[in-house]
């Protein structure tokens, strides 16, 4: 007989009950006695799949070819099909029960309809992971993931629980719980409307600060993001603009410095690059992370719990991803995982990740508010007329890293952050004595230099004011080598297919800007082609008031007064 | 094992049981140490003894735990049914330290091996059993309304949860939808961005569970950080390190070897499966258990000790062998030695 708690997702539920009922904290059975019996189900064969697809038109998006299978069978979907006549064939999900929520989340959504049939909606259905049949272990529980869309004639309307696809790896303390949300994304990309105020991209003025905040007491962060590149609050200019050497000037929207910029084809969103002020300020999780799967961790990154999994995610609130292992989200034909987490966290392997060889096109992972899809760090970059791709490139980001140290003027600079970007092997060498505590990583990074102007090499780096230790380079006249293309500073680049951002392994991971119009999450409430007000994430304007985040009064909002 | 009553908590003067809606279990409700500066001192005893050292399996450097002397009850018998997290209430700076232990209960030994039957019906011997243990640390209890609104304080002082709406978010039913779930999201950078609990305790240690059969190890010992804790989370992370008895576990989290057969045959397969993957969980408060009698625990008034007891016999449910690869089964075996532990609380008294 074995005494257990049951069920550890039911902690949030089960202790509100008891708050109200004083149930008692003991479960003196036989409950929990048993071990998963769930893996999750994908431990898959090898099969690789096909790479034809070409691209439709009207798929503003871009799935193109992809090399995990989504769009090798791109053409008709079977949403009409018999969904008990599986036998490998893909099949839509229909795993999502709480669609009747968006009338009332989305006033204005249209009549929701399977997307197959919706101009732009189609890519965005493929390339989602089917996961009706999956289910993972959370720490004994059995747990089903679920991510499901149906599109009307603007937005796809994604619903997911906001659960991975693979077995939870409790990295942080945090409790892997469901986070039923339906989040859409619009199926024509918009351009930024003009004439929206926006602020010059060398607007870092906060990261003087940032650098005098670590000279004088590095511990403490800053009481927020000090770069101004990414919005913290419902003051900050929504977007950037920039002229860059091409002569084109151009106009992005920020992403919220915490929070969601888009979701993943699990369900799961995506964040930018960086933490909150702890316990690393304002840091990226990537640079504490091991270079290859199996490398051991630092103490002080285990300690931390910030590390990620190695498919890029880990929990707070909700299960979310920093960066992206495009291998994890590799499908089979029939649209489910192609890897089990054992087999494709292999795959995490830095240096390759930067520079190795692209052999086939990254498949879609994600899709971003605005829009676009997000992609992994392969690009097609020219098809021939039967639409195989004849080109493939690796994406590198052209954000370098350039250390905190670069906004200084401190003669004394060279004390506190001179070993910023030196060339290293081991941590230990970025660190005078002992690596605990210290705050810098050994760690891969793109650095200017070499003969095609940018390197990945492993350097010192901070894990503080990831913004502020990152210069991006306009590379809109030098768009890389025969071998790698560079992305523009929103991380994405037009390939054969259109255009998209790329998870790279280096700073900004995924987003670093918007470079089309978000829907909801950082502006809410704007519709094409309006300015939007400035809400931002997850603020809304109550009622129509035209004040984000209210307080809604009897004056402004009577009906709900 | 011996599985005892409940040790009354009128005994358990300083470990103050609570459900998780606040009704404290037994008679010492509230009751709350203050012991900080005596702790300290087994602190630094604790953390100077074997840290890093593999267990060399026998009672030599810890004390046979099992049938003689470490009873195990669930927390209130008066409420067996009942579901929630047991929550415990340490004062800020007691003294918490951590110890592993193993049990085959469920197995047999035979021969080399320790035998037992997995729910799918397997057969499986283990020979060897290597885990490696890097992280252990108290688990603060997630608040029952509004944790997202409240427990980000940098959000608060951003603005971006203020006055209406954050309370908006707190009493929203459906929390997780639409745009209250976007909303949410970007919250969401509670908890792990707020460093780690001073319970925390980060070591190298490889196991070999297959000759440890009661005894105890002192992992560690961490400081309680005042709030109220509701499980413990353990992680393995692979490690560079050598086992006490030579096996060289480069960058591994975990290694099993021996045999299995599927269900009704008798035909043997090898098995040698490593991973180099963390494997963690989060495990709530199993019991209360008497005080470890171990030598170097033997302190300050109102500490408190953690007993991790892993079960290898349970943690191959559910594992497919014949579906999996070496390292599936052994990343498989490595969680599930992970969330079949379990966590036994006890509270030095005078005496002790």
């Amino acid at each position: 007989m074995k005494f257990q708690l049951p069920n550890h997702r039911l902690v949030l539920a089960l202790a509100a009950v008891g708050a109200l009922g004083g149930l008692s904290a003991c479960a003196g059975d036989d409950v929990g006695t048993t071990a998963s019996t769930a893996t999750d189900s994908t431990t898959g064969d090898a099969s690789t799949t096909s790479t034809t697809g070409s691209t439709d038109a009207t798929e503003t998006a871009g799935t193109g070819s992809e090399s995990n299978s989504q769009a090798g069978t791109s053409g008709e979907t079977s949403s009409t099909t018999d969904p008990t006549d599986s036998g490998g064939e893909w099949q839509p999900a229909s795993c999502f029960t709480d669609w009747d929520q968006v009338p009332g989340l989305y006033e204005e959504a249209g009549e929701l309809v399977p997307c197959a049939g919706v101009p732009g909606g189609e890519a965005i259905l493929r390339s989602l992971l089917v996961l009706d049949d999956v289910t993972i272990d959370n720490n004994g529980a059995t747990m089903d993931p679920c991510v499901e869309a149906l599109c009307d004639e603007t937005y796809a309307y994604i619903g997911s629980n906001q659960l991975p696809h693979y077995d939870f790896v409790q990295t942080t303390p945090n409790a892997l719980t469901e986070n039923v949300a339906i989040v859409r994304v619009p199926l024509a990309s918009a351009e930024i409307a003009g004439g929206v105020e926006a602020e010059p991209v060398t607007v870092q003025s906060g990261c003087i600060d940032a650098y005098d905040q670590y000279l004088g007491n590095p511990g403490q962060a800053t009481n927020r993001d000090p770069s101004y590149l990414c919005a913290a609050n419902q003051n900050d200019a929504l977007y950037l603009e920039e002229t860059l050497e091409s002569g084109v000037t151009v106009t992005y929207s920020k992403i919220a410095c915490l929070g969601t910029v888009g979701l993943l084809t699990n369900g799961s969103p995506v964040y930018g690059p960086n933490e909150a002020g702890m316990p690393d300020p304002w840091g990226s999780p990537l640079l504490a992370m091991p270079d290859v799967a199996g490398e051991p961790y630092l103490p002080d990154d285990l300690m931390n719990g910030a590390a990620l999994d190695l498919c890029g995610g880990h929990t707070a609130t909700t299960m979310h991803y920093h960066g992206v292992n495009e291998a994890c989200f590799e499908q089979a034909e029939d649209g489910t995982p192609l890897q089990s987490y054992v087999s494709a966290s292999q795959a995490w392997d830095m240096q390759a990740m930067l520079e190795g060889e692209c052999a086939v096109e990254s498949g879609i992972v994600g899709w971003s508010l605005d829009g676009f899809p997000i992609k992994g760090p392969c690009v097609c970059m020219a098809r021939d007329g039967d639409g195989v791709c004849t080109e493939v490139k690796r994406t590198r980001s052209a954000w370098v890293y350039d250390g905190l140290g670069a906004w200084s003027d401190d003669p004394d600079e060279e004390a506190a952050l001179g070993i910023e970007g030196s060339e290293c092997l081991e941590d230990s060498e970025c660190c005078s004595g002992d690596v605990e505590g210290c705050d810098f990583r050994c760690a891969y990074v793109v650095a200017e230099g070499g003969g095609d102007g940018t390197e990945v090499r492993k350097s010192c780096a901070l894990l503080d004011y990831a913004w502020c230790t990152h210069r991006y380079v306009d590379r809109s006249v030098d768009p890389g080598t025969a071998e790698f293309v560079y992305l523009d500073r929103c991380n994405g680049v037009d390939g054969a297919d259109g255009y998209a951002y790329h998870a790279t392994a280096s700073f900004p991971y995924v987003n670093g800007c918007f470079r089309g119009q978000p829907v909801d999450s950082v502006t809410m409430g704007g519709g094409m082609g309006m300015e939007p007000p400035k809400c931002m994430q997850g603020q809304m304007m109550c009622c129509g008031d035209g004040v984000c985040g209210g307080p809604e009064t009897a004056d402004n909002c009577p009906e709900d007064c | 094992m011996r599985r005892g009553r409940l040790r009354g908590a009128a005994r358990v003067d300083g470990v103050a049981l609570a459900s998780a809606g606040g009704r404290r279990l037994g008679g010492s409700a509230g009751a709350r140490l203050r012991v900080v500066g005596a702790a300290l001192l087994l602190l630094a005893a604790c953390r100077g003894d074997g840290e890093g050292e593999p267990s060399a399996g026998d009672d030599s450097d810890g004390v046979g735990w099992g049938e003689q002397a470490y009873g195990v009850g669930p927390w209130a018998g008066e409420d067996p049914d009942g579901e929630g997290p047991a929550r415990l209430d340490l004062a800020s700076g007691t003294i918490v330290t951590y110890l592993l232990g193993w049990s085959w209960e469920g197995a047999d030994r035979e021969e080399d091996a320790w035998v037992f039957v997995n729910d799918l019906g397997y057969t499986i011997g283990l020979e060897s059993v290597y885990i490696s243990t890097s992280l252990l640390a108290l688990v603060p209890c997630e608040e029952d309304s509004g944790e997202e609104a409240s427990e980000d304080g940098e959000l608060q002082a951003l603005g971006l949860l203020t006055g209406a709406l954050a309370e908006v978010v707190a009493e929203a039913p459906y929390r997780g939808t639409g745009r209250l779930g976007e909303l949410l999201i970007g919250a969401a950078h509670a908890g792990h961005s707020s460093g780690a609990d001073p319970s925390a305790v980060v070591d190298v240690l490889v196991e070999i569970g297959h000759l440890d059969t009661g005894s105890l190890r002192v992992f560690g010992a961490g400081l309680a950080g005042g709030d109220p804790y509701c499980g413990l989370h353990l992680l393995g992370a692979p490690v560079d390190a050598v086992a006490a008895d030579g096996e060289e576990f480069d960058n591994r989290s975990a290694l099993f070897v021996g045999w299995w057969s599927r269900p009704g045959e008798g035909e043997r397969h090898g098995l040698e499966a490593s991973v180099n993957l963390q494997g963690g969980s989060v495990r709530p408060f199993a019991g209360v258990g008497d005080w470890p009698p171990l030598p170097e625990l033997s302190g300050a008034l109102g500490t408190v000790s953690m007993t991790v007891v892993r079960y290898p016999a349970r943690s191959f449910d559910g594992v497919d062998l014949a579906a999996l690869s070496d390292a599936e089964i052994a990343y498989e075996a490595l969680a599930g030695v992970m969330r079949s532990a379990d966590v036994i609380v006890a509270e030095s008294s005078a005496g002790q």
